[in-house]
């Protein structure tokens, strides 16, 4: 079966500077893999360039076999980093605008989420706190029947109690032929969610390993291998 | 999904132009009314303050026109910024649309609130200076003064309507694309996008005068304008010029923003 991610020599160079070198990485259909690192370590990059938002500086990337364009935008569910709303925009502005855009948008599925975190329809952007707007992002990028979610920090902004909803929400939305990839330095939160682990440093990919042979290889939890491997 | 874009787009951007526009046509029924014979001989023997009234609200008409085309330009401008290179483009180039329809969407949209910006305000002129007695006649002074032309250009008078429509319509385009493309080819100055768009743009509308002026320097002299009698229809021969230089830049414009959104884009 194709990858729905994988990548072949892939390397971004911004203005100079490498920020990722000779990736090759192949995620099966049907995980949760945490795409962990610390800050600067390539993270994001590589998550831009699969939501097809960078275009790489060498090799190659695909989704499903396919390099990111048109058709995979369809496939991907893409959360950043970063709130990329218009201020203006009510709740139900977004609704219409993902129904719209989005052949698999699931708008009662989005509703009942809202509803459960108390955030009314006519709200708008701008009168939000910032985790309630993380939140509502969340909630619309979860609500797509997507093959992949590319989440790119989804638990920094909100609070614990909040956190653990997301959580939940990931592990309940996606059905087994799909895979998250949550890029997190949030391990201890995650690790309970995640199937497979990618390190990642200084734009190389340090080790692929499913969670389970962590802990049964290191006889160590996540968070703790992660602190030893990463070590300043 | 081209429909939906645009359809997006407007419910974007009305809510700005529509209070703009309506401000616009109640501030000049305003000024027809302050200055209409009556009420002109009641404030002028009046208070100071209603001496100056009339002053004041033509005053502020004449602001307004001002802003609605400026803020037109400023609006339309940072939203194709904002929207597309800004943090909302995370979620714009994440939809699945080619990019060509981001700036096609962009630039209709533009386009059409620019040509809306321009019927009110020349709307808004007629609704100030129009006799309603003397409709017919101006109507009649009007097609009269067209046919005038047509004639000497050679077409008949409705064709000669249509193509003047043309020419207004395609003025609204090519005065937003250039905008387009420079904020386009600014991104690619990483540290320095603002400079990059206003030396981009700057550079664009002065390779675009000096084009111009050649071209209808050339075709002045080669239609033999300069002597009596020149060749004939020439007068539409340069009206046609005109419209194919606008829609020249405008294809030219577009297609450079174009080109380095769908290939240059690398959002922050």
């Amino acid at each position: 079966m194709t990858p729905i991610l994988e990548c072949r020599g892939l390397a971004k160079v911004y203005s100079g500077k490498t920020a990722l070198e000779q990736i090759h990485l192949a995620v099966p259909r049907g995980r949760i893999v945490g795409l962990l690192g610390p800050n600067g370590s390539g993270k994001t990059t590589l998550i831009k360039l699969a939501a097809g938002l960078l275009t790489p500086t060498a090799g190659d990337l695909l989704i499903d076999g396919k390099a990111p364009g048109v058709e995979t935008k369809r496939q991907v569910s893409y959360l950043p980093e970063r709130g990329y709303f218009s201020n203006w925009m009510r709740v139900d502005n977004l609704l219409d605008f993902f129904a719209d855009f989005y052949d698999n948008f699931d708008r009662a599925k989005a509703m009942e989420m809202l509803q459960r975190l108390n955030i009314g329809q006519r709200d708008t952007i701008k009168s939000m706190s910032k985790g309630t707007k993380e939140k509502v992002q969340l909630i619309l990028v979860m609500s797509r029947n997507a093959d992949l979610y590319l989440l790119d920090e989804p638990i920094g902004g909100v609070d614990p109690a909040a956190r653990d909803y997301i959580l939940r929400t990931i592990i309940s939305n996606y059905s087994e032929n799909s895979t998250v990839l949550i890029s997190t330095h949030l391990i201890a939160d995650v690790e309970a969610t995640i199937d497979d682990v990618i390190f990642i440093q200084n734009g190389h990919v340090l080790l692929t390993s499913s969670v389970d042979d962590i802990r049964t290889q290191q006889q160590k939890s996540v968070d703790e291998y992660f602190r030893e491997v990463f070590q300043c | 999904m081209l429909g939906k874009l645009i359809k997006h787009e407007f419910k974007a951007t009305y809510r700005i132009f529509l209070p703009l526009y309506c401000a616009l046509l109640i501030l000049c029924v305003f000024v027809r009314f302050l200055y209409s014979n009556p009420v002109q001989r009641f404030t002028s023997s009046g208070h100071w303050l209603l001496v100056l009234l009339p002053i004041l609200v033509a005053i502020l008409y004449a602001l307004l026109m001002a802003v609605v085309f400026f803020v037109t330009l400023v609006v339309m401008s940072q939203r194709f910024s904002k929207n597309l290179l800004g943090d909302e483009g995370y979620l714009m180039y994440t939809l699945p649309v080619p990019s060509w329809q981001h700036v096609t969407s962009k630039s209709l949209v533009a386009g059409i609130w620019m040509f809306a910006s321009c019927a009110i305000a020349v709307s808004s002129i007629v609704v100030i200076q129009l006799q309603f007695s003397t409709l017919s006649a101006f109507w009649r002074d009007f097609w009269e003064a067209m046919g005038y032309i047509a004639k000497d250009f050679e077409i008949s008078t409705p064709l000669f309507a249509i193509e003047l429509l043309i020419l207004c319509v395609l003025f609204a385009f090519s005065a937003i694309l250039p905008f387009f493309a420079a904020i386009s080819l600014g991104q690619l100055w990483r540290q320095h996008r603002v400079l990059g768009a206003i030396l981009s743009y700057v550079g664009f509308i002065i390779a675009q005068q000096i084009i111009t002026a050649l071209i209808y320097q050339g075709v002045y002299y080669a239609l033999r304008m300069d002597n009596y009698p020149a060749v004939d229809g020439a007068g539409h021969i340069m009206l046609l010029l005109t419209i194919a230089l606008a829609v020249l830049f405008g294809a030219g414009y577009f297609l450079l923003a174009n080109g380095l959104l769908s290939k240059k884009l690398n959002l922050e």
